[in-house]
């Protein structure tokens, strides 16, 4: 079909949990897609990792249908994984939470390639320590 | 459900989205939006990536607006403390209307009369068809192909003229390339094709078409696959092809040898602006231009195979 694009939409949203409300909702909603069907296919799609926050792309077409891929989870999300915590400082100046070693910053960011426009796993590498230390996350 | 909700948004440099993403999150518990773009273009490659990020996050309005956002506020403040240079602009408070968002987008998608017979009726609406009628359950959903569009809307025009004025040949056969939702196999069908074929290079769009396929009891009617028109070697009396105008150019020579002498194509999914290109696309395939057709910004272009 000749599809023109109209809309595009990031989200961040807890897998196999999508539901009409905000942010799915305004979302959505303002480029007049079925909202329920979207609900009902990302969540079928991403069930097994329910809970875990996933990045997803929609796109909107110009006679309002849509189709939506997923991506590898945001890279601060694969941090906190990585050491074991379920929140990044809130005060990353004053509160430090954690402790990333290279061989983590490295697994993560080779996770991660395909979503980052990074040239090389070494600059993969620096957008996770670059992160890491904004959220109170030292390298060592 | 929450019934009332407030948006707090938090303008940030690309590179720090992710940060204040994953803490809005952990503070709403429902996620956020991190971009929402209204866009013109054909390819995400023509999409710009965005170098300030606005990421949106949403709270019940029952709670207390004001502490969250000298929350956010706070951690914006630190966050920036740690990018050389970098200041960040404090969170926006904004109310969000109250909205049942589970049925409002219905609005968008009422029954819809295209050419002088088809109908196409989303589930939630009832009609009552005029005596000919031709009716058409549609849902919109992950497909191309919801009947709102011009390009769609020509090629069922098209398709009922070329329909009407086949009366010798009973039940032609049909092929639609790049099914999407499946509407124009189903018109065909219903418009008196005998064995119809759509094809789609994309699964999702296979699978969607054979759910409508199956809502309209056309099941057994309706072959679907992801088979490329390359490889397909059945000829047939009509084909329907709304792709894109470089996509129709490229396949101007297995389009022309599919179809039967005397059968007509339609190709759909044209900017006006690039009729010539596909006009001369096809000026060297034994095929007799016909007609063009024309809806806003989009044409739909009628040839005929020699007998």
């Amino acid at each position: 079909m000749a599809k023109k694009i109209t809309g595009y939409i990031k989200l961040q949203i807890p897998a196999g949990k999508a539901n009409p409300s905000p942010p799915i909702g305004p979302a959505l909603g303002q480029h007049g897609v079925n909202i329920m069907e979207f609900c009902k296919a990302f969540n079928a799609k991403t069930q097994a990792e329910e809970g875990t926050i996933t990045p997803v792309v929609i796109t909107v077409y110009a006679d309002r249908s849509f189709t939506f891929i997923t991506k590898t989870p945001p890279v601060p999300v694969l941090i906190m994984k990585a050491i074991g915590i379920s929140k990044g400082s809130a005060v990353p100046n004053k509160t430090k939470v954690g402790s990333l070693t290279k061989a983590q910053v490295e697994e993560i960011a080779k996770k991660k390639m395909p979503d980052l426009n990074a040239a090389s796993v070494e600059a993969a590498m620096r957008t996770v320590e670059g992160t890491a230390r904004s959220m109170g996350i030292d390298i060592v | 459900m929450t019934d009332t909700w407030v948006e707090i948004s938090c303008r940030v440099p690309a590179e720090l989205a992710d940060i204040v993403a994953e803490y809005l999150t952990g503070l709403s518990g429902n996620g956020v939006c991190v971009e929402n773009l209204n866009v013109d273009a054909f390819s995400h490659s023509e999409i710009p990536e965005s170098a300030v990020i606005t990421v949106r996050s949403y709270f019940p309005a029952t709670e207390n607006s004001a502490d969250r956002l000298a929350e956010i506020g706070t951690f914006l403040k630190e966050l920036s403390g740690r990018q050389p240079g970098c200041v960040l602009a404090e969170p926006e408070l904004s109310s969000v209307s109250t909205e049942d968002w589970s049925t409002s987008w219905k609005a968008n998608f009422k029954p819809l009369r295209v050419g002088n017979r088809l109908l196409i009726v989303p589930s939630w609406e009832e009609v009552q068809p005029r005596p000919g009628d031709i009716v058409l359950h549609l849902d919109p959903g992950m497909a191309f192909g919801t009947g709102g569009h011009e390009t769609t809307r020509l090629c069922l025009e098209l398709l009922e003229q070329i329909m009407d004025d086949m009366p010798l040949l009973l039940s032609p056969s049909v092929l639609d390339l790049g099914t999407g939702s499946g509407i124009l196999a189903m018109a065909a069908v219903q418009l008196g094709a005998g064995r119809v074929y759509a094809v789609d290079i994309d699964p999702q769009a296979v699978e969607v078409a054979r759910e409508n396929l199956a809502t309209n009891g056309l099941t057994e009617q309706v072959e679907c696959s992801t088979t490329p028109l390359e490889s397909l070697s059945e000829d047939f009396d009509v084909i329907l092809a709304n792709i894109l105008a470089e996509e129709l150019v490229r396949l101007a020579p297995f389009l022309a040898r599919r179809l039967k002498p005397g059968g007509s194509l339609v190709l759909s999914g044209i900017l006006a602006e690039k009729e010539g290109l596909v006009r001369t696309g096809f000026a060297h395939q034994p095929l007799h231009y016909l007609t063009t057709l024309r809806a806003g910004e989009w044409v739909a272009i009628h040839y005929r195979k020699a007998d």
